[in-house]
């Protein structure tokens, strides 16, 4: 078990420039979403449909876990992340982005203790996230110019692309890990404040 | 070697995610992120209730659900002028109700003024609420958000914040109702109009509900 989760980290390592660079763009864009958010601009929260659609049975905490967690995992992470980014390249960085101004604006409105109190889910749910942009956008430069994926490599766009799936899958061990966490974490935090 | 380049590879990580975070909690606890308005006092006025019955033809309807509250110098005016039912007979296409909310609030208070208005449209699923924006007006009020209540969502709200802390505001938005069912489906919306000002002393709310009852035939 701990050789496979040092294999799935390993492959992170040999993404390491990019997984500090998304790193840099997701948790800046949460400081300046939520600077937008000081000075009124909420267009951003609206742009972004997902939260609209989670609707969470919120008196039973396992229950809870589990749909933040699918609903982070399948839907945040995957499809909006990941597969976009084997559709192109670019795309998991901007919705990591967008991703980022949008918690910034939504944070910028809660009380002093709860901005602070989120903090361990915005950065555990944020690196499942950064997690899923690297595999989204290596996922995408590997048919599109397999020698920017691989450079030492000499492989041909569908090797590179089978060999940038399996690596993905690698990462999404490490994305389950941060999110699980992520999901534990914001309903221990979510359901007392709810009761109370 | 090896641990030297993976304790500088953690250290980037860590300073990526460390310096960002620690500059949100600084911000906020050094003020340049402003707490939200505190409320000191919410006062919910009782809800107005119209009620309309579903007709297998269109009509004009012109009538106005009105809530007047005074308070101490600060007056709020909220309104929903009902104008007409536009009966189609098939279902997909929905039944229309047109009307205009309206807000009209002022103070005379010396240091008071308007902080925010919200106004929220709740509905069933089988009926869709969209905002007509170009015959919506507004009076030092800007808009910050403003969404549309789809078939699958539970509202259409606006938010509006006062412009430079006006101490008379209004504003008046045509909004479109459509009901997406058979005439002997009956409907229901919940109109919650919030707004938040600045007594000279401490921020209060008034929260005043409509309950707007279509009944099917």
């Amino acid at each position: 078990m701990r050789g496979f989760l040092i294999a799935c980290v390993s492959v992170v390592r040999k993404r390491f420039s990019l997984f500090v660079v998304l790193n840099w763009l997701f948790f800046g864009s949460i400081v300046t979403g939520a600077l937008l958010g000081q000075m009124g601009h909420y267009e951003v929260y609206r742009s972004v449909f997902v939260e609209d659609v989670l609707i969470t049975e919120r008196s039973n905490v396992m229950l809870m876990v589990v749909s933040i967690f699918v609903s982070n995992l399948l839907l945040s992470s995957f499809l909006l992340v990941t597969l976009t980014g084997l559709a192109f390249p670019i795309l998991p960085i901007g919705f990591l982005m967008l991703r980022g101004l949008l918690w910034g604006v939504l944070h910028n409105t809660l009380p002093t203790s709860l901005f602070l109190i989120a903090f361990p889910t915005l950065i555990l749910e944020g690196e499942g996230y950064v997690l899923a942009g690297v595999a989204g956008v290596y996922l995408g430069l590997s048919w599109l110019n397999p020698r920017w994926a691989y450079k030492e490599e000499n492989l041909s766009r569908a090797d590179a692309l089978k060999k940038a799936l399996k690596d993905a899958m690698y990462i999404y061990v490490l994305v389950v890990v941060f999110l699980l966490a992520a999901a534990i974490v914001e309903a221990a935090i979510i359901s007392p404040t709810i009761s109370h | 070697m090896e641990l030297t380049e993976r304790k500088k590879q953690i250290s980037l990580v860590l300073l990526s995610i460390i310096v960002p975070m620690s500059l949100l909690g600084t911000f906020r606890l050094t003020g340049i992120l402003k707490e939200p308005t505190k409320v000191a006092e919410t006062i919910t006025l009782e809800t107005i209730e119209w009620e309309f019955e579903r007709i297998n033809q269109s009509a004009d309807i012109f009538y106005v659900v009105e809530a007047l509250h005074d308070d101490n110098g600060f007056a709020v005016n909220q309104r929903i002028h009902i104008w007409d039912y536009v009966n189609r007979p098939l279902a997909w296409s929905g039944s229309t109700i047109t009307m205009v909310v309206e807000l009209n609030s002022n103070t005379t208070s010396q240091n008071g003024y308007i902080e925010s208005v919200y106004v929220a449209l709740y509905k069933d699923q089988l009926s869709t609420v969209d905002w007509v924006r170009p015959l919506s007006r507004f009076g030092n009020l800007s808009i910050v958000e403003q969404a549309v209540g789809y078939e699958w969502s539970t509202k259409a709200d606006l938010r509006l914040t006062s412009v430079k802390h006006s101490r008379s505001v209004k504003f008046s938005a045509m909004v479109v109702w459509s009901l997406l069912t058979p005439n002997n489906q009956s409907h229901q919306m919940d109109v919650l109009y919030e707004l938040i000002y600045y007594n000279g002393t401490a921020y209060k709310k008034i929260t005043q509900p409509f309950q707007l009852k279509v009944m099917g035939r």
